[in-house]
This record gives C-alpha cells, structure tokens and sequence, in this order.
C-alpha cells in the first residue's frame, strides 16, 4: 500500500468557489514540489480544468473515452501539463453528459490512477448529483472548498455530511477568497464563523486576489507565481497536503486568528514592498 | 445504542402494499443479521399470493429492506445485497442517512423511515407506559393552569428504573441535509446545523447548538418536549405549534443558554433554565 498514490476529490456543492482553480494550483503547486500527479475533471459535460491550465488544444481522448476503452489505456487520454513534466491531466469530455461514468467506473479508474501517481487530484462538478456521486466514488480524501459565505458554507455542510456517509476521510477544508480586512471588520463570516458549523480541519486559507482570475485567464496557476499571495497560500497548502505534521491552522488552538492575521499581514507587507 | 424495544427476532417480514418488507432490527449483530436474512428469505415458505406470487421461495422475488437507523459502510452494504443472492432488492428504508447514500450509491432507491415491527412495539410500549402512568399518578399532567410550581422536572428524562421510552441516540453533528426521524425521544449528543432536522414523536434534547429544525410530539403529542443547550433561532415545532424564530414571540430578551420548550395552552412556552444548584 505503501507505493499508492492517494486520491483526493476537491469538491464544494456549491458552485463557482474555486474547485477548479485549487485543483489545477495545487497539482501543480505538488508538482513543482516533485510529485507525480494527475488532475482528473469529473465535470463531464462543463470542462475547464484544462483551460485554467491552458491545454486545451492537446485533448485527444477524454475520461468517457478511458471509461467507455476507446483508447489503449488511461495513459493515453493523459495530457502533459506545459510546466511540469511529473503533472498530467485527465480531461473531461465536453459533449456528453453526467450519467456517461457509473461509479464503479470512476472507482476503478481511481484504483489504477493511484497506482501509477503519488497524487490523484479529482475535480468534482457542484451539486450533489450523479456527478457528485462520480467523481467520490473513488476518492480516498477530500478537500471541501468554500467561501466566507453562508450559502457556500451551508452547501459545504451538505457535502460534508454526504462525504462523511461514504467513508472518505480525512475531509479537509480549505477556505478561498478570504478577505482578511473585511472579515476582521466583522462585514464577511470569519474562520471562526464558519468553522462553528462545519468543524473541519483547515487546511490553508486562500486570500482574494485578482491575479488568479488573470493567471486563470491565461492559463498559468497562481501558485507559480511568486508575487501572488494567493499562490503563497496555495504552495503552503501544498506543503501541507504533503506533510501533514507541516503547521496548520488547527481550529481548537487558541489565539488562531491572530496567528493567521499575522501571517496575513507578513505577506501583505512583502506585497506591499 | 441504547434503546428498549423488546423484539422477539431480529429479522421480520411484513407484506406491505409494495411487496414483502423485510425488517432489521438495528441491535442485531450485523453478521447475525445476515445470517437470518438468509434463513428467513430460504424458508420455503407460501406467499399470501395476493399479487399473484406463486413460487415457493422468495427467488427472482423484489423486496424492501427496513433497516432502521442501522448505519451500513459500502462494503457491509455489498455484503448484505449479496446475502440475498436471487431476490432482487427493490427499495430500502432507513432513517440513517449514510445507509440510504450508500444504497443510492448502489443504485438502490432508498427511502427515510422505519416502518418495521419496532415502530409499533415502540408505540404499545409508549402507551402501556403512559397509562401506567396516568393510573399510578391519577393523572396531574395538564401544565393548564400556571402555577409557578417550583418543581420543574430535570429536563433530561430521568433515568429511572422503569420501562422508559424509546430512546434514538445519536453522538454526532447533524449535518445539512440529514434527518433523523424516530417514534421515541431523540437525544442528539452533536449540533444540529442549519438544514438539518429531527422529527421526533416524543421529546427532542440537544447537547450542542441548534440551529437546524426540530419537530417533537411530531404525530399530535402536545406533551411532547423540547430542550437545548444553545438554541438560534430556527423553526422548532411541538405538535402542531410552530416557532419561527421570533424572540418576542417566544417571549424573551436573549436567546437564553438552555431552554426548555413545552406546548401548553396552543402555544409555545419557553422556559430558560438556569444553572441553580442541585
């Protein structure tokens, strides 16, 4: 077991919190760290993993394509990322839809991915439906997304739960588009806010910051971007997916919020200069 | 899990409208379980052909599980569908969320509930209980007139030695979404997060924050009770009364560190306990 990879879906309910784009920083943020990982986009029928990595134009065969063994092997379907050798993804199809992949399939397709990757990194569609059901069935972990909003913070409470039925654990939370300033201000759900209904372990906090949405645009993940602070938050949660020993934001440990205030504003100061 | 329902077998069956139901007891040993299923569903037993059913056995036969609030993982629920070999599992029933995802997840239409033989031992017991109460107590319960009688019962069921109600306890935060429905008392050792219910036919106690809906007395019990530790404002329902959140309404200034919430008069009282001493 020792030489299996774990594979982890990003997942959140609710849509539009930033699945996609965590998925494609942190696989290449573990990539950049030396692992082999593969992306995989359940979001059959919305693809855009591949677009926030710009490799769209080399998609050749697709995941209902690996399912349904119209290719040699998985291997095939796999695309190599631009930057990083050790990263790969496996595209969604576009022009089908949900109920194209049963989740026997997805498993097994898990089952050999992890085989040949350290890591799996599943891109899970919102909603809590055939596609959901998908894109969990092989998932050992999870990391649920969400932002300081109630609706995102009440879809992730669902998903939690229905994560939590199917045996997947650790689930992990990862809190993006925090607005330090605001929530301190008491004008956006604080760390603390949300962790009172959903109590998970946290596994970074993603600041907001407009450089994803351009590094998205073009194609290029924030977390290799030295000067975001949004990639500096991603490359810790990297180093914390690897090591989970690695300091974290532990929920209980008193004075939390002020040691992430004041990590927040050592990187808001390095901006600054 | 504790819980008093005084079951003669494990494993039950029950023709309903639907077809044979077939009944779990939540307490049984889930490899006892299995074991029984098979006994039971081998038995050459005749139907009561009402729908036609001639065959012997129940083979190439559709049932219902009810399994209760039995909580199954993916492999005991492979398992368990693999026990009954040639009969086809057409539904199952289960107040445990993570049952009914996991049989979904099998392609399995799972419904909330428990229809099972428990539910109506749970009911005879209640009533039996409550009637040797009423002769035991010639019957002062009516809380009609409000006499600041300074003898409120401690709000958790005492634990006497008698017969008690039927009991769901759950050790876990409800999340949103989940439900957990029960013909007895539920005690909810977690939080009960926004979106989240309970819908008990007895009383409802919440050991963490509740946030989510609570329904006691669900089947028209206005005796039925409601006590928190930490209540926000949400829907909580005795009977027929319902609350919306309204702190005027309730009464109160502050939503107070522990309430206890009883249907008197058509209406929904909200007494604050406080932490006197003992």
């Amino acid at each position: 077991m020792s030489n299996m990879g774990k594979v982890i879906v990003v997942t959140s309910g609710k849509g539009g919190v930033g699945k996609t784009t965590c998925t494609a920083n942190l696989g290449s943020g573990l990539a950049q760290q030396g692992k082999t990982v593969v992306l995989v986009d359940t979001d059959i029928g919305l693809r855009n993993l591949d677009l926030v990595l710009g490799l769209e134009n080399r998609i050749v065969f697709d995941l209902v394509d690996v399912i349904d063994g119209k290719c040699r092997s998985f291997r095939q379907a796999l695309i190599r990322d631009k930057r990083f050798e050790n990263l790969q993804i496996l595209a969604s199809a576009q022009s089908r839809d949900k109920d194209a992949v049963k989740p026997e399939q997805m498993k097994s397709l898990c089952q050999e991915l992890k085989g040949a990757f350290d890591y799996v990194l599943l891109d899970c569609p919102a909603g809590i439906e055939m596609g959901f059901k998908n894109a969990i069935a092989g998932a050992d972990e999870a990391i649920v997304v969400t932002n300081p909003e109630v609706s995102a913070v009440r879809d992730a409470d669902r998903i939690v739960g229905l994560l939590e039925a199917a045996d997947i654990a650790p689930i992990r939370l990862l809190l993006n588009r925090f607005k330090p300033n605001v929530a301190q201000k008491g004008q956006m759900l604080s760390v603390e806010d949300v962790q009172e209904i959903l109590n998970l372990q946290l596994i970074g906090m993603v600041p907001e910051d407009e450089r994803v949405v351009h590094s998205s645009n073009k194609g290029e993940p924030a977390v290799l971007d030295p000067k975001s602070k949004a990639g500096l938050a991603y490359r810790q949660v990297v180093q914390r997916l690897i090591d989970p020993g690695a300091p974290a934001w532990a929920p209980e440990q008193p004075g939390l919020m002020s040691k992430i205030r004041r990590m927040f504003s050592v990187n808001l100061g390095s901006q600054a200069n | 899990m504790t819980h008093t329902l005084p079951l003669l077998d494990g494993v039950t069956l029950k023709g309903t409208r639907h077809g044979l139901l077939v009944c779990v007891r939540e307490d049984l040993d889930f490899e006892l379980a299995l074991q029984q299923i098979q006994e039971k569903l081998a038995l050459p037993l005749l139907t009561q052909g009402s729908d036609g059913g001639e065959s012997g056995a129940f083979d190439n036969q559709r049932i219902s599980l009810d399994l209760g609030w039995r909580e199954l993982s993916c492999e005991s629920f492979a398992r368990l569908k693999d026990s009954l070999g040639e009969v086809e599992l057409a539904g199952v029933l289960s107040t445990s969320l993570q049952t009914r995802t996991v049989a979904e997840s099998f392609g399995i239409k799972a419904i909330i509930g428990r229809l099972g033989l428990a539910h109506h031992q749970g009911r005879r017991l209640r009533q039996e209980q409550r009637e040797q109460e009423q002769a035991e107590k010639e019957a002062p319960a009516a809380p009609a007139d409000s006499v600041a009688v300074a003898v409120p019962e401690p709000a958790p069921p005492p634990g006497a030695d008698q017969e008690q109600e039927a009991t769901l306890y759950i050790k876990r935060t409800l999340r949103s979404g989940q439900k957990a429905v029960y013909p007895g008392n539920i005690v909810l050792w977690g939080d009960l997060n926004p979106g989240s219910e309970l819908e008990a036919e007895g009383d409802v106690l919440v050991l963490g924050s509740v946030r989510g809906r609570i329904h006691a007395g669900c089947n028209g019990n206005s005796e039925a009770q409601i006590y928190c530790q930490s209540l926000h404002p949400t829907v909580l329902r005795i009977a027929d009364e319902i609350w919306t959140g309204d702190l005027k309404e309730a009464g109160l200034k502050q939503l107070p560190a522990a309430v206890k919430v009883t249907c008197a008069k058509d209406k929904l009282n909200f007494e604050p306990q406080t932490r006197g001493g003992s």
